[in-house]
């Protein structure tokens, strides 16, 4: 086991690497952090925005540029450097390191809540449909999917948003937050009642990405279910007078449980894409909205931290669903 | 059985699935209604100065108008016309580019296959919407052709791979094998005999691309990074509509309505294209 995770860590870290690097390249020929400023009334000095360039280091080479972003050695103002914890100057006035930090424990929690939520839900309706196929149950929970798969994020998530503020007019006072991640007087509240405002704030946001989410893992799940209900094994614990529930739930589970687990480390990077869309609509001040800021504004090195989190997450998570895997199914470990 | 008799079995099968008949229905009425209906209807989604402003669905403006002088109805002509080319074009754009990167994977094996599958790994880093996001951030004044071929470009990745798998399995078959010690070169057999059979399947994956490019450019749009004014777009609508959803709710849930069937739609004809090509993929055989 320990050589195969060796392996797959080392992977991970070149592919990494390499992603940076085109990352890098990506980010700096599509943002141009001076172009705002060149457009402003009354027109910024030449002088001003020279100075700004050499702050950005925007004056060296391509290749230079990479590395100093990277490793931070060589001409710098100790700004600069990935490898040395320095994220790079920013355009918008703040220190990456610090937004990157307050932003992501925000959208974690709405990603790691919504994963989890997604998995259960999709694993639940997946066994309960493939154990009653063809069943009324089965084809109204495959419907159901069906239609959460095809609806688009950014529609589902106003209309869920519309929804609550719907409910709070009904009840007559607010019992679903509808917009941001806290509220405004977080900070004052004692420990047990903050943990009831991020709760709170998170239900909605939460529910939207689930919605779009649980869909595609539990087709997948009920079509393993199915398979596996048919195998040898599963007949013989039958024959030998298992109730039924002990049939699917302790012969018939496990060997279904494998596509599900790689579809989930899919499932993170389509839950941090949905949570740009989600963090968006529900006015979060999360990562989703720090990349739209950033790039609304051609900041490089902004954009170029948030890839950094973006892709050390899923690479991670991919390799977590290949450990669980090879865990749960000793075959896959060559 | 030669190809156009068992493409036709495929077309009989798929008509005989009614989800998958309504839905095709459904978007060959919403493609007339894009591309025909604007040289019917009298308002296009550009500014009209001289209708009443701020209007909700009357008989002169069916789906109501704007605060600026904008016809909705035009407007969601226009947006689903541009939902429409640019989802096909850029699923054409990615599934071309990925088919021919998993054809020359499955084709040459060795170091060019764990090459260009180290590419793809590097390119799945970051979720696609993201990396669509970074390069359209900076492209303004986008025609529906650029975004496209953005898109196209940005989702090459997953067809790399299912091809690549799928035309694995075919070269492992016995008739690229008897076809090479038939002294045929190598690419023509690729191109000739396995890339017809891989065909039926690899148009299933460009059926679901469909959708995942007709939802990033919605998505690209409502973030304000696709189409925006003077051109308009279904997420660009919806986007606009969701802050007046409370006092002006048809402009948002119009557009939104449009969106959601075309992407349904898409969807239910592509299972339909499954399941009528699961029945007769495989007897496709080239000659």
């Amino acid at each position: 086991m320990l050589p195969y995770v060796g392996r797959r860590l080392l992977a991970m870290v070149l592919v990494l690497l390499a992603a940076s690097l085109a990352a890098f390249v990506l980010v700096d020929r599509t943002t141009d952090p001076l172009g705002p400023l060149r457009l402003r009334q009354p027109p910024v000095a030449e002088a001003t925005l020279q100075d700004l360039r050499a702050d950005l280091y925007l004056d060296r080479s391509l290749p230079e540029r990479y590395w100093l972003w990277l490793t931070g050695l060589g001409d710098t103002e100790g700004d600069i450097g990935l490898l040395r914890g320095e994220w790079g100057p920013s355009v918008q006035g703040t220190d990456i390191g610090d937004e990157l930090r307050h932003r992501f424990v925000v959208t974690f929690r709405l990603v790691a809540a919504a994963l989890v939520l997604s998995v259960a839900l999709a694993v639940v309706t997946g066994v309960v449909g493939g154990a009653r196929a063809r069943s009324r149950t089965d084809r109204a929970l495959s419907g159901v999917a069906y239609v959460a798969l095809a609806v688009p994020l950014v529609w589902l998530g106003a209309v869920v948003k519309q929804a609550g503020v719907w409910v709070n007019d009904l009840v007559g006072h607010r019992i679903v937050w509808t917009v941001g991640a806290t509220s405004p007087d977080h900070a004052s509240l004692g420990g047990l009642a903050r943990l009831g405002d991020v709760a709170g704030h998170l239900v909605l946001p939460t529910v939207t990405l689930v919605a779009a989410g649980y869909a595609l893992i539990s087709r997948q799940q009920r079509a393993a279910m199915i398979a596996s209900l048919d195998r040898d094994h599963v007949r013989a614990a039958r024959a030998k007078g298992l109730h039924e529930r002990g049939v699917v739930l302790r012969h018939a589970l496990r060997p279904a449980l494998g596509p599900t687990v790689s579809l989930s480390a899919l499932l993170v990077a389509e839950s941090l894409a949905g949570s740009v869309i989600v963090e968006r609509i529900f006015r979060w001040r999360g990562l989703g909205t720090y990349l739209l800021d950033s790039l609304t504004v051609g900041d490089a090195h902004a954009v170029l931290g948030y890839l950094v989190v973006a892709g050390v997450l899923v690479s991670l998570a991919n390799l977590a669903a290949d450990i669980v895997q090879a865990a749960l199914d000793p075959r896959v470990r060559t | 059985m030669t190809r156009t008799a068992s493409a036709r079995l495929v077309v009989r099968h798929f008509l005989r699935q009614r989800g998958a008949s309504i839905a095709l229905g459904v978007l060959v009425l919403l493609a007339v209604f894009a591309f025909v209906g604007p040289s019917l209807w009298s308002y296009g989604h550009t500014l009209h100065r001289d209708i009443p402003a701020d209007q909700g669905p009357t008989w002169a403006h069916p789906f109501g108008t704007d605060r600026a002088g904008h016809d909705l109805l035009g407007q969601v002509m226009r947006g689903t016309r541009q939902s429409l080319l640019v989802g096909f074009v850029a699923a054409a754009v990615g599934t071309t580019i990925g088919a021919a990167v998993g054809l020359a994977a499955a084709h040459w094996r060795g170091w060019v296959d764990a090459l260009l599958m180290r590419l793809v790994d590097v390119a799945l880093v970051v979720p696609a919407l993201v990396v669509v996001l970074v390069v359209a951030g900076s492209t303004q004044g986008t025609s529906w052709l650029r975004v496209a071929v953005l898109i196209g470009a940005v989702t090459w990745p997953r067809p790399a791979r299912v091809v690549r798998g799928l035309a694995r399995n075919e070269a492992a078959r016995g008739y690229v094998e008897a076809a090479g010690a038939m002294g045929y070169p190598a690419r023509r057999v690729m191109f000739r005999h396995v890339l017809p059979n891989v065909a039926p399947a690899v148009a299933v994956d460009a059926t679901s691309a469909v959708t995942l490019a007709i939802l990033s450019e919605a998505t690209l749009s409502f973030l304000g990074f696709g189409f925006t004014v003077p051109d308009t777009s279904l997420g660009l609508l919806v986007s606009t509509g969701q802050a007046a959803i409370a006092t002006r709710p048809w402009r948002f849930y119009i557009p939104g309505a449009f969106l959601t069937v075309l992407c349904i739609a898409v969807h239910v004809a592509g299972d339909g294209l499954r399941a009528a090509l699961g029945e007769h993929g495989g007897a496709t055989r080239a000659s």
